[in-house]
């Protein structure tokens, strides 16, 4: 192992302890979990969110206190899971099955501990393999020409279709929908505005945020309103959220199987950290002698998917910043802020920026020790918020996620236009097309452009360029090795199906929304 | 799911396959207005082509399973919609005229109003309640530069 990693890790404490740095940790990880805990705020929205909070902070400054509210909302999320049975995002459904069983037996403290405690262990687990991949993976990433580059972000966004729920189809078709957004705004090479139609806010592009506010914030309060499921009908009251002992018996092992699980499905782009939870999901389910158990209270069933979840929310760092390619949608808007703050993300963040890479890792660390004991002793706090109904938190929601847009640019075309993607993403909703996919393509689009013409440049006009250079070619390989996955899984839905055994992660989630 | 009654253009896959069907032929139509270019060097329109006539392919195929097969689409609770979507743009019309505290207050007490999820008192506390906490923390706290006041 490359010892100069932790070298690197040694120093980035050294700027992640400054008294400034160390406060915007905290205050990013109790704001992330206080809008996480929001019912119906997953992560994007409350990093969208939070976001103009950091503009007038320095590169590292704000890029420490982001990654705080995201693990803050992470763990928030898990909380509205587990005593409201309201996932804020795919990954939390899992939660919400086993957890909230388990909080209306009254062991809500064991879930909600075990949760944070397992999202500890792999939080820190994830950042490790982080520190001991990256620059390994950076090395090779300095190798990576515009055509390699091209058939990664394909091997992304084919992944991003493996985890969307609601069909592949609708999935493809969200991806190319998002790249033809992504696209709006001024061409790189050309310097033409294209799609604009004379708007001059349009000169730029469309920002991310208003897309992802748009679809996720606006169409999720307007659903949960149609619904009105959300509220505050807490399933039991606790004062801490401490487990017994034997919770950490039962759960020490799932936790460890859900890190690895987690941590090595993390560093997929495309794969988001969904796909992690799922998997570790049913592997427990499958060894456990008493599968039976879970859906109906299971811990392992809790502790699992959560700590997949938080070993995936950290390595999914890896190819953001290593290739400078987001995983999914979160690391899409972190993306987004980094770019905002004037960082590129990709391989030179490590060598040209090794303070802000290294103080990022190393808060990673330390925001994930103030969460394990903010969620261990505070959990009366995060209930109070999870009382106030529905009805009188909705305004609040929705005022803070105009005035987020508004200021990103000063613009209220933005806050408009949002709300055009607000009746877009209830259209969505209506018509069972999950919007992840599309936040993929929308990013990557304008990449997967670039890149394309990039190749095509310098293989003056020769097309088989993709397929002979050896990583690009490797590549490829593995994006048709996924589409033939895909393609059989319609077949072997329909063998599971009339085996009498659904699981597929789909068949987890209707089974959730139906009840 | 009731297949029997459903109409089949107004289905789940029969709405996504034409909004996919018409964002994708519009971008296609509108990519003849930039240079294709060629392969050794790509012009402006062809990613946003090609893009675009794919999108278009996968809505006909989307609509056509609707078709064969529909699936009903839930009614469309306009009440949330229009309670949620337009105190927003109520919100962004009257933010640079009326200033912060008027337009937070409109936004938190038309929403309120238009979903009929909470009476008239409430409402009008709750307006003016999130109006002076928007005030004070984006305004004075975080210094966001915004019009705040109506003079």
């Amino acid at each position: 192992m490359d010892l100069s990693a932790f070298a690197g890790l040694w120093g980035g404490f050294a700027v992640a302890v400054q008294p400034v740095n160390l406060l915007l940790c905290f205050v990013g990880v109790v704001l992330g979990t206080l809008v996480g805990v929001l019912p119906g705020v997953g992560p994007v929205v409350t990093i969208s969110l939070l976001l103009p909070l950091t503009f007038g902070l320095d590169p590292v400054a704000a890029l420490i206190m982001l990654a705080g509210i995201y693990y803050g909302a992470q763990y928030g999320g898990s909380t509205t899971a587990i005593l409201l049975k309201l996932p804020g995002e795919t990954s939390a459904v899992l939660t919400c099955l086993d957890g909230h069983a388990m909080a209306k037996q009254g062991r809500a403290a064991s879930a909600l501990g075990v949760s944070a405690i397992g999202s500890f262990v792999a939080g820190v687990f994830g950042t490790l393999v982080v520190v001991a991949l990256a620059p390994v993976l950076v090395a090779a990433a300095l190798k990576f020409g515009p055509a390699d580059y091209f058939s990664l972000m394909l091997v992304g966004l084919v992944a991003s279709v493996l985890v969307a729920q609601g069909g592949t189809l609708k999935a493809i078709a969200m991806i190319f929908a998002g790249l033809l957004l992504g696209i709006v705004g001024t061409d790189v090479y050309t310097g033409i505005a294209r799609f604009s139609f004379g708007q001059p806010e349009l000169r730029d592009g469309i920002n991310f945020v208003v897309v992802a506010m748009g679809l996720f914030g606006f169409g999720e309060i307007i659903a949960n309103l149609e619904q009105g499921t959300a509220d505050g009908k807490l399933a039991q009251k606790v004062k801490n959220a401490f487990p017994t002992r034997q919770d950490l018996r039962d759960s020490w092992k799932p936790i460890a199987r859900g890190s690895g699980i987690g941590a090595a499905l993390g560093v997929l782009p495309g794969a988001g950290s969904a796909v992690g939870a799922f998997a570790a999901y049913t592997l427990e389910k499958k060894i456990s002698r008493t599968p039976q158990r879970f859906g109906h209270g299971a811990i392992e069933g809790v502790a699992a998917p959560e700590a997949a979840n938080n070993a995936a929310a950290q390595t999914n760092f890896i190819p953001l910043l290593t290739l400078g390619l987001p995983s999914g949608a979160v690391m899409a808007l972190m993306a987004g802020a980094m770019m905002i703050h004037g960082i590129a993300p990709g391989p030179d963040v490590m060598t040209t920026r090794p303070e802000l890479f290294w103080g990022l890792i190393a808060s990673m660390l330390i925001g994930n020790a103030l969460l394990l004991f903010l969620n261990l002793n505070l959990i009366r706090l995060w209930m109070h918020v999870l009382r106030i109904p529905y009805s009188l938190l909705f305004p609040l929601i929705l005022l803070l996620c105009s005035i987020g847009i508004y200021s990103l640019n000063n613009s209220v075309y933005d806050v408009g236009l949002a709300a055009l993607f607000g009746i877009v993403g209830y259209f969505f909703i209506k018509t069972g097309c999950e919007p992840a996919p599309l936040l993929m393509g929308f990013i990557l689009g304008p990449m997967l452009e670039e890149n394309l013409r990039r190749a095509l440049v310098l293989s003056r006009g020769d097309a088989t360029v993709f397929v002979t250079h050896p990583i690009s070619a490797t590549l490829l390989t593995v994006a048709v090795l996924i589409v033939a996955a895909l393609a059989w899984r319609p077949a072997a839905d329909f063998l599971r199906k009339s085996s009498g055994s659904a699981e597929t992660p789909a068949a987890i989630v209707s089974q959730d929304h139906g009840a | 799911m009731s297949a029997g009654k459903t109409s089949r253009v107004l289905s789940a896959d029969g709405l996504a396959g034409l909004f996919f069907l018409g964002l994708g032929l519009f971008f296609l139509i509108n990519s003849f207005s930039y240079s294709m270019g060629n392969l050794r060097d790509i012009g402006p329109g062809l990613f946003p082509a090609l893009a675009g006539g794919i999108l278009a392919l996968l809505g006909a195929a989307i609509l056509l399973r609707g078709l064969v097969a529909p699936v009903a689409v839930g009614a469309v609770a306009w009440r949330p919609l229009i309670g949620v979507l337009a105190p927003v743009v109520l919100f962004a019309v009257t933010l640079k005229t009326l200033g912060l505290a008027l337009a937070a207050g409109l936004l938190v007490g038309s929403s309120l109003a238009l979903t009929r999820q909470a009476s008239a008192g409430t409402a009008l506390l709750l307006a003016l309640g999130l109006a002076a906490f928007s005030v004070g923390i984006f305004g004075y706290a975080l210094q966001i530069p915004l019009k705040l006041w109506p003079w």
